[in-house]
């Protein structure tokens, strides 16, 4: 067994701020961000690619951080709800979830805002059905995911009422 | 959970990683999307010495016609496949059938060789891969081989592949089918299948000159009906004879329970798939032939 753990280089561009580390090689990506970068918005729940807390953008695909190591982000961006929030960009979706009561506790909500954040994306209007397929990668132990499924609705007809 | 100890190595070209395999014995893993391998790891149901990453090998990438069929290089993603307008084109069924491969967040890492050489009773692609008579091209230092689709499936997590040799591309040879269907049944969207099937048909004037019906799910590996296929190519392929034939789904093929099913229910819930997949591909004769 090996003892001491090797430590990898990675550079690597998280929430637009360039920043150059040196990580352990068994750190998974979403320990990396709560542990060293301070970024506790990202959530871990099962750690095993199953409930989807721990959600997050890698080169503007949605990615499962507890399944990427730290030591694979090297020359990636990564972009976490804390990212998005700054940006504007989950605006919408943030009020959305307070309208409809969207997040009761709160622990799937950054992962969940990434996910529908990309759902709103797509060119054609998703139904209630897709709303939830697409969701169905995150779990919500608290609100049943129909107060979810309507915000999302609120934000899709906002951007309809806006063009 | 968090992961035993390893070590680290990217490797840029094959032989890199072929050097890795030798210098670390027989205990190193390929980590390509890790989507499955991730989850072990965390779960300590493995603890490999080291970690070759191949992901920065640019050759293992690519989608592409070739002479031979359709190429699929090991590390396109399912994503990728998703949105492939040459698998839409060429590979109906596995255009069809990716959806259903776990979530969004999943198919952005999750990569078609790791899917094969993972060898998941329950999963898509390797079930498509034997629908479809894929060719599996592997390569190692000794050389490259290619192994057929129906000689890769040992059983559980069990595939032929030997130490040191890594998937390079799968090739789906060019064939005479003409109409397709998938089908599976989870308890949640994206989940691994309870059980599923893939058919590969051709079909003219109403009659199956070919057919083929490959299972997942149901054993240690994904198994090819026979005797469905020779039954149903003996009469017209109509409504009538789809439930005269339904009784002989997986005769003779061993059903294996799971945690949540036990073998009779999985041979139940197999027949239902099978018949709905049947009478929508007759939905899709119909529809073609008005």
């Amino acid at each position: 067994m090996h003892q001491i753990e090797d430590l990898i280089e990675v550079k690597t561009m998280i929430n637009g701020v360039m920043v150059h580390r040196q990580v352990p090689s068994r750190m998974h990506l979403g320990d990396f961000l709560r542990v060293e970068m301070g970024l506790n918005g990202l959530h871990l729940g099962c750690e095993h690619g199953v409930c989807g807390a721990c959600t997050l953008l890698v080169d503007g695909l949605l990615v499962r951080s507890c399944l990427m190591l730290a030591a694979q982000i090297d020359g990636c961006k990564v972009q976490t709800i804390e990212g998005v929030v700054e940006s504007g960009e989950a605006q919408m979706m943030v009020s959305a979830f307070q309208n409809k009561n969207a997040a009761q506790c709160g622990f799937c909500s950054p992962a969940m805002i990434l996910t529908t954040l990309e759902i709103i994306k797509k060119p054609h209007r998703p139904t209630r059905e897709q709303i939830r397929e697409a969701i169905s990668g995150n779990y919500c132990r608290c609100t049943g995911y129909q107060a979810i499924v309507d915000a999302v609705e609120e934000v899709l007809d906002q951007k309809e009422s806006k063009l | 959970m968090k992961s035993s100890n390893f070590s680290y190595c990217r490797a840029k070209t094959l032989s890199e990683a072929f050097d890795l395999f030798d210098y670390y014995g027989d205990d190193a893993r390929i980590l390509a999307g890790g989507q499955s391998l991730m989850p072990m790891l965390n779960m300590r149901l493995s603890s490999p010495i080291a970690l070759i990453d191949i992901n920065q090998i640019p050759e293992l990438n690519n989608i592409e016609e070739s002479p031979k069929g359709l190429k699929i290089g090991a590390l396109v993603r399912h994503y990728e496949v998703e949105n492939s307008q040459l698998v839409e084109q060429n590979l109906p069924l596995l255009y069809e059938a990716i959806p259903h491969i776990a979530h969004t967040a999943i198919r952005s890492r999750g990569t078609f060789g790791g899917s094969l050489a993972f060898a998941d009773p329950a999963a898509e692609i390797p079930a498509i891969t034997l629908a479809l008579e894929g060719v599996i091209h592997v390569c190692s230092k000794s050389g490259n081989r290619e192994i057929f689709a129906h000689d890769f499936f040992h059983g559980l997590y069990s595939t032929e592949l030997k130490y040191g040799e890594i998937i390079s591309s799968v090739v789906f040879p060019k064939n005479t089918y003409t109409h397709f269907v998938f089908k599976e049944l989870a308890r949640r969207q994206g989940d691994y299948a309870t059980v599923g099937v893939a058919i590969a048909a051709e079909i003219k004037d109403q009659k199956i000159i070919k057919i083929r019906i490959v299972y997942f799910g149901v054993s240690d590996r994904p198994v090819v009906d026979n005797k469905l296929s020779l039954e149903l190519m003996k009469a017209q392929f109509n409504q009538e004879n789809i439930f005269k034939v339904i009784n002989i789904v997986a005769d003779g093929i061993d059903i294996a329970s799971d945690i949540y099913h036990d073998s009779q229910i999985k041979r139940h819930l197999l027949t239902v798939v099978v018949k709905r997949a049947l009478l929508d591909l007759l939905g899709k004769v119909n529809n073609a032939s008005n």
